[in-house]
């Protein structure tokens, strides 16, 4: 008698909870401290895994460095805006700056310190760029750093970076930065890449252009310093814009973009170049007859 | 002689059997192994081919389970037979302190250094595998370095256990490893961005604590770079038999001083 009284009393207290954990949310909308659909990792970490994301970031930039951390190196994955130029794949030896032996520099220089001299000897103080197939070897880090923290845009940045322009994967880099886009509504930045992307290893114009346009929508610089990194972004955002109009024959919409850029960024290089660009076409169409 | 090597060789091979008794080789293995197979098949973004990060990996693993096991074995080399008075009659036989000392010591150092050689036949064999790269150089020295580190840290476990509580020797150690070998690197830098007293005590720290960042060649391994100069090699070496035999020494001081 009193076993089945058991089990009665165990399923209905299991059908209460199951019940209580699909109605609390109901109950109370929008005061429930976890979002419906959040994955485990952000229940977990929580606001931490952005930070986590960044440190996975920072071990991909020493793997790009042969395994060496160099936060003075200026050719780098990340701690930078401007990503790594095209002259760092170039110069793919190992090479070695005026910083390396940083450890012990200030009291070392005083005395000989053996400690010193045999750490600088075991460990490596210099550095080689990764390029060409090594470049897969940055992809783990990446890739978790994307998964640990979608909010990172610049591990979505770098990530398409590597895959389209160090392995020569621009698909797989589309795909990954219209993912950041998804993930990332707000964010000029991964537009811009993904208009670059689509411009330079895709060759597809108008699906740069749509990415452009979609990134000067969302780009809105505020005032003062604060947005000196969005409005560096403006400039280039619309000398793509400008180009594209005219390299389609579009001149009104690219002087239209000419006279938005010297209204919002005068002195930005990209401003600069679409008015050459452009003087330059009215100096042809004058000459010919 | 004859007689003081049988007595040190008997006294090691009991440290090297239980070990081996406890089975935890075993365990912290299949542990690796749970960890790094499913890792070892991930292909990020759909692209397969990378390896390094299995082998850092790997060599974290590698290094995280022989401090364990350095710190695990020493600790226990005494205390147990304090407590179970079995120290008596292994004394009465008749052993000499110090013979007990040095036989102990040898049967835990043996002990590691076997639990590291499975690990790193284990990482020869994964690399080997995945990067058609079989028994390079530097894995060698890597592997040779290792055992200095072990030579370090069970001599200086051996000593805490001695003269601390077994818990306590067992925090300290593993605070000195990991410390060292994170920060050990960059103490200099760090005393030199500080003022007053915790420069000098960094600075003590610098001279005196155990260099263990010195045996540690993971990044020349993971990313190939070269050997380091064997001349330094046996430099480290020298350094490793050097602080084991002046942390044997202090701890054969505090065994003969011990009441029992």
């Amino acid at each position: 008698m009193t076993q089945p009284f058991q089990h009665a009393l165990v399923a209905a207290g299991a059908f209460i909870t199951v019940a209580g954990g699909h109605l609390v949310p109901h109950l109370f909308p929008g005061r429930m401290p976890q979002v419906a659909g959040e994955n485990v990792v952000a229940m977990l970490l929580g606001d931490a895994r952005q930070e986590l994301s960044f440190a996975l970031l920072e071990k991909a930039d020493d793997y790009f460095h042969g395994g060496a951390r160099h936060a003075e190196c200026e050719h780098g994955l990340s701690g930078t805006t401007e990503r790594l130029p095209e002259s760092c794949s170039a110069n793919g030896h190992a090479h070695e700056h005026s910083h390396h032996s940083d450890s012990g520099t200030a009291l070392s220089g005083r005395s000989f310190d053996i400690w010193t001299w045999l750490n600088r000897r075991i460990h490596v103080q210099e550095h080689r760029h990764a390029e060409g197939e090594d470049a897969r070897e940055l992809l783990p880090w990446l890739w978790a750093a994307c998964r640990t923290s979608p909010r990172n845009i610049q591990a979505y940045e770098s990530s398409a970076y590597v895959l389209g322009r160090m392995l020569g994967q621009p698909r797989e880099a589309q795909a990954l930065l219209e993912e950041g886009v998804r993930l990332n509504p707000e964010s000029a930045a991964l537009e811009f890449s993904l208009g670059e992307l689509a411009l330079h290893a895709l060759r597809d114009p108008a699906r740069a252009e749509q990415a452009f346009v979609a990134a000067r929508n969302t780009c809105r610089p505020v005032e003062g310093e604060a947005g000196e990194g969005d409005r560096f972004l403006l400039g280039r955002i619309l000398f793509y814009l400008g180009y594209l109009a005219h390299q389609r024959g579009d001149r009104n919409r690219a002087e239209n973009y000419l006279t938005e850029a010297e209204d919002e960024v005068p002195e930005h290089v990209g401003t600069r170049d679409l008015r050459r660009l452009l003087n330059r076409q009215h100096e042809n169409e004058r000459k010919e007859p | 002689m004859k007689q003081w090597l049988l007595q040190v060789s008997a006294l090691s091979k009991l440290s090297v059997l239980e070990l081996y008794r406890r089975k935890d080789l075993a365990v912290v293995f299949l542990l690796a192994m749970i960890i790094l197979l499913p890792l070892a098949f991930l292909a990020p973004f759909g692209v397969s081919g990378a390896s390094r990060y299995v082998s850092e990996l790997a060599m974290l693993l590698i290094w995280l389970f022989s401090i364990i096991i350095g710190l695990g074995v020493s600790v226990r080399l005494f205390p147990p037979e304090f407590e179970s008075r079995t120290i008596y009659p292994l004394l009465a036989k008749p052993v000499g302190r110090g013979t007990v000392l040095f036989g102990k010591y040898l049967g835990a150092l043996s002990a590691s250094v076997s639990a590291v050689s499975v690990f790193y036949l284990a990482y020869a064999v994964l690399v080997g595998v995945r990067q058609g790269e079989w028994f390079a150089p530097v894995l060698f020295q890597a592997a040779l370095l290792h055992v200095g580190f072990l030579i370090v840290i069970t001599a200086l476990t051996l000593l805490g256990s001695l003269v601390m509580t077994p818990s306590a020797a067992l925090t300290l150690c593993a605070l000195t490893a990991v410390g060292m070998l994170a920060f050990g690197q960059r103490l200099p830098s760090l005393a030199a961005a500080q003022t007053g007293p915790g420069r000098w005590v960094l600075l003590a720290i610098h001279w005196i604590a155990p260099h263990l960042e010195f045996f540690d060649v993971r990044q020349r391994l993971v990313h190939a770079w070269p050997c380091v100069e064997w001349r330094v090699c046996t430099a480290v070496l020298a350094y490793a038999v050097c602080y084991a035999g002046l942390c044997l020494a202090l701890a054969g001081w505090a065994f003969r001083r011990k009441r029992l």
